[in-house]
């Protein structure tokens, strides 16, 4: 016989039946589920109250943050966290406040609690490679960066991964990472919706880091989708500038030039574009007396950059000669060019050129080889030179 | 002989009619069920749902009435955050004073005394007095916290249900504390802490009786709790990678500082409670008012964390949102605004205050820690952590909870080692500076004696190898002859004497009955047939005084043999030796 039949007297009826536990049983299990519902009723009630008010510190926080004032956004956002701690909304806009006063460690600690439940939130990640970029851990931004462009978005994915990814070559061309940028920028290419100016964007960058293939490709792109876009074209032009595609060139540039706005840049490579096809002596379409002009022409304006480069130079040498008290002689490359000048010189005719098959390329070649050597001793070639500078790296490109 | 259609007594009993066998079939499981110490145990399973459904209600009325009286705001401002605990503070006094007169205090030792002195019982009326006081005061901003509330809740209900029930007295003692489990178990959402609480604070001694049933009724408890509120753990901290041991120093430095601060709180707490107490009975309505103005001026001058039980203000110091210098003063603020709160009478508990001073204490330490040691791994969060074991160890000393309280509490076991050696060391420091822990200081100061594990782990056990004594005469053996015994015994001392019975183990002869067998011829029986074979009672060496006391009052000689070898006589033990024994500790 159990205790508590001897006692009290519960039992003193039930056992051996059980009748009465059984009946406590069931009236016990009534009334749990009884009060089962009624709490959660209650629990309901309250937490949509709850709600409410966590709402309401939210949109608080939210303008607050807008005005301009994270430490009162953080203290609404803080109160309807105290509601529903696990918000994923309140955390992150707490952590944005936190960013903005500068607080790194406690933005970093709640985007952390974000990233723990939801490691594939793109913009958790884009906010923890921000904060990364903030505190120059280029691995970290990598990481998170990655995650971002990779990640699960709740509203436009597309246009926010493309950001994530323009953020991230910005952060690259910021430190000199050219080659990751370039990498990045190709990874991108594929995926861009049929938008102009996102195209004249990429091509933009592409430009910047001296992929010029892809960034004509680029242009191009934007242009076939708009081709009103003078961005565009005049990227188009540069590019196809810097690819020594001059017809082409001249082509765009031409159109960026017609619109409205067009920077000084643009207009500089329209007339050297110009300047190059019009000096240009290894043209196919030239006639035989114009190639010779066209070589006297280049001959001409070569000599003269080579004698005022060495006068030039003499004249700087002769100062900080008499300054160190040493005279030093003329560069040996210059002293070269200055010999084969005087060399040519006697055979530069329309004549000579026309019986010795060999003198036009010797020439041309005395000509490139001055306005390489010059271009860095004696500063930055312009006009002329400049188009004969270019003649002769697109043709020494051309040759290799 | 009899007919077909009289069935005889055997065959009824063999082949019962369907109704009888049907019947037999509900009832046996029922039978099966009912047997005493399964319906405790069915009845903890819907013990833990009531105290979980409680303690919603309870966190949820707390929060109603912060939101109510202090505004949604996280950082409540302006007039009422001085006159909420005031006004409150007054109406808190009138309920204690007139209409709930044992809600006072945190509810632990109530409960502990329940058990041991009122035979399980604690009247419902202090449960609704409890739930309705301590959400008045933890929501108007008094420094108290609602875990020791919802474990008096949890016991309340228990025991209501258990006179309800009319269940004996002894299934009526245990099943308050079953209720305290689940009380606080709900309270934290840590099952295995709540237990081991339970069994460190309320009941006081390992009991393996009502182990399950305070198991199933926290876990219960803790099913529902969560089912509601969500099963998050209470806070979040990265895992915890030792890099170099060295850093369990600082974690070391962290134990001394708690256990250091443990002895402050606790000192404080024991000399104005007992002084506040005495005070004119008219003083005691405004007690509680007072230490709510006091902990409102607290919070208006740019300290309203203290206020309250401050759980999201420790989420903020484990996300780095303080300085230490403000983590300090937090701490500091947060132990005198405790006691004020405490000693005025009002009631809350004490756990969520230990633990946000043990947090703000280890971020304390923590960043300083950081600030000379750049390279240290541990977060400030993990101190914050560990700083709340280390508290909860040295100021509730309560070792073995305080260690799985952290990790129920994070959800984080990587945490183990540095907790561990934090707890210890503030235990060892809380103990040395103050040897009477908190709870029982408390219950001496209300004229009560409870047990305490603390008290029976530092008492000095004795045992039988302490009184125990070699055996005076020879050890016989139940082959000799009586012959043989005889002439052994002629030169030996003593009137009893032990007889080992081969493997099946050993009797006693007194030396009168061998010189009467002797002397009625029968010295060429063995001793196995001539005395009679009853087999007597035998002790280690390693067991308790108090069980060989027993055993002594029905034998005069007790043998004590080896554990590993039951022949092997260790020595031997009478009531005699016993009581001796239990004199000199007296004199000692």
């Amino acid at each position: 016989m159990s205790s508590y039949d001897t006692t009290v007297g519960m039992g003193e009826t039930s056992f051996p039946s059980g009748r009465r536990e059984a009946l406590i049983l069931f009236t016990l299990l009534a009334i749990t589920v009884t009060a089962l519902i009624g709490v959660g009723a209650l629990v309901r009630r309250f937490r949509s109250w709850q709600n409410t008010l966590a709402h309401r510190m939210n949109q608080r926080g939210e303008l607050a943050l807008k005005a301009g004032q994270p430490k009162l956004a953080i203290n609404f956002f803080r109160s309807s966290l105290s509601f529903n701690r696990e918000d994923p909304a309140a955390l992150l806009n707490l952590a944005q406040s936190l960013i903005a006063e500068n607080r790194l460690d406690e933005a970093e600690s709640y985007l952390r609690t974000l990233w723990d439940r939801q490691p594939q939130d793109g913009t958790v990640n884009l906010e923890l490679g921000r904060l990364a970029i903030r505190r120059h851990q280029p691995i970290e931004v990598l990481r998170y960066y990655h995650n971002a462009i990779y990640g699960v978005w709740s509203s436009d994915p597309i246009q926010n991964r493309i950001s994530a990814r323009f953020e991230l070559i910005n952060f690259l061309l910021q430190n000199n990472s050219i080659t990751q940028a370039e990498s990045e920028l190709i990874s991108m290419e594929p995926g861009l919706p049929l938008d102009s100016q996102l195209h004249t964007r990429v091509g933009q960058l592409f430009l910047g880091i001296g992929d010029f293939r892809n960034a004509e490709s680029e242009f191009l792109q934007a242009l076939k989708l708009d081709r009103n876009n003078e961005l565009a074209a005049a990227g188009a032009g540069k590019a196809s500038f810097r690819l020594g595609h001059y017809r082409t060139a001249i082509l765009y540039l031409d159109a960026a030039m017609a619109k409205e706005r067009h920077d000084q840049q643009t207009q500089d490579m329209l007339e050297t574009a110009r300047l190059v096809l019009e000096n240009d002596p290894f043209l196919r379409s030239l006639s035989a007396l114009e190639r010779q002009e066209r070589i006297l022409k280049a001959y001409r304006a070569a000599g003269t950059r080579l004698q005022a480069c060495i006068k030039n130079k003499s004249g700087s040498d002769l100062a900080a000669s008499s300054a160190n008290q040493a005279a030093v002689p003329l560069s040996e490359d210059l002293q070269n060019l200055s010999t084969r000048e005087r060399q040519l010189r006697a055979q530069m005719t329309p004549a000579q050129l026309m019986r010795n098959p060999e003198l036009p390329a010797a020439a041309m070649s005395f000509v490139f080889a001055v306005e390489e050597q010059t271009d860095p001793i004696c500063g930055e070639p312009a006009g002329l030179d400049e188009a004969l500078l270019l003649i002769g790296r697109n043709r020494e490109g051309v040759e290799r | 002989m009899s007919t077909p259609t009289a069935p005889s007594p055997i065959a009824e009993q063999t082949h019962p009619e369907p109704t009888v066998r049907y019947r037999r079939a509900i009832t046996w499981p029922l039978h099966f069920a009912f047997q005493e110490e399964r319906f405790f145990l069915i009845l903890s399973v819907f013990i833990g749902i009531f105290s979980a459904l409680a303690v919603v209600c309870f966190r949820l009325a707390i929060e109603w009435c912060r939101l109510k009286m202090l505004g949604p705001r996280i950082t409540p401002s302006g007039l009422h955050v001085i006159l909420a605990p005031t006004l409150v503070g007054l109406v808190v006094a009138v309920l204690v004073l007139h209409v709930f007169p044992a809600v006072r205090g945190s509810g632990v030792n109530q409960t502990k005394a329940a058990l041991y002195i009122y035979n399980g019982y604690i009247p419902f009326r202090t449960a609704i007095g409890k739930f309705i006081t301590s959400a008045l005061a933890i929501g108007s901003g008094q420094s108290l916290g609602p875990e020791d509330p919802s474990l008096q809740i949890g016991a309340g209900l228990a025991s209501a249900l258990g006179r309800r029930l009319k269940l004996s007295r002894d299934k009526l003692r245990l099943i308050a504390p079953v209720g305290a489990a689940a009380g606080l178990a709900a309270a934290f959402n840590a099952p295995i802490s709540a237990v081991l609480f339970v069994i460190e604070e309320i009941i006081g001694r390992w009991s393996a009786g009502i182990l399950g049933s305070v198991v199933l009724s926290a876990i219960s408890s803790v099913v529902v709790m969560r089912w509601y509120l969500g099963s998050e753990p209470m806070f979040r901290i990265p895992p915890v990678e030792l890099i170099r041991p060295q850093e369990l120093v600082v974690y070391g430095v962290l134990g001394l500082a708690g256990g250091l601060a443990a002895v402050v709180f606790s000192r404080a707490i024991g000399f104005l409670r007992p002084r506040l107490k005495a005070m004119p009975r008219l003083t005691q309505y405004f007690q509680p008012a007072i230490a709510g103005l006091l902990i409102g001026l607290i919070g208006y001058f740019g300290f309203p964390q203290v206020m309250g039980a401050g759980y999201e203000y420790i989420d903020q110091a484990m996300r780095n949102q303080f300085t230490w210098q403000m983590l300090g003063i937090l701490a500091g603020l947060k132990i005198v605004a405790t006691t004020l709160s405490f000693v005025s009478g009002t009631p809350g508990g004490m756990f969520a205050p230990t633990l946000f001073i043990g947090a703000m204490l280890g971020g304390t330490v923590g960043a300083v820690a950081h600030t000379l040691f750049p390279h240290l791994a541990g977060s400030v969060s993990t101190y914050c952590l560990v700083g709340m074991g280390v508290l909860f160890a040295g100021f509730l000393r309560a070792p073995l909870t305080s260690v799985f309280m952290v990790l129920e509490v994070s959800g984080n076991y990587s945490i183990i080692v540095p907790v561990i050696v934090g707890n210890t060391l503030a235990y060892v420091v809380s103990r040395a500076l103050q040897p009477t822990p908190i709870f029982d200081m408390l219950t001496r100061q209300d004229g009560l004696e409870l047990p305490s594990l603390e008290e029976q782990r530092e008492e000095n056990i004795l045992r039988v190898e302490d009184a125990m004594r070699p055996a005076a005469g020879p050890v016989l053996n139940v082959d000799e002859t009586v012959e043989q015994a005889y002439r052994r015994l002629q030169q030996a001392i003593g009137d009893i004497f032990l007889v080992r019975l081969g493997s099946s183990g050993w009797t006693s002869v007194t030396r009168e009955v061998i010189i009467k067998l002797w002397e009625e011829g029968k010295g060429d029986l063995t001793l196995g047939s001539a005395i009679p074979r009853r087999r007597l009672p035998h002790l280690h060496p390693d067991l308790a005084l108090e069980v060989a006391l027993r055993y002594a009052q029905k034998t005069p000689l007790v043998p004590v043999i080896n554990r590993a070898d039951f022949h092997k006589l260790e020595g031997v033990i009478s009531q005699e030796d016993v009581l001796n024994r239990y004199k000199l500790v007296e004199r000692e």
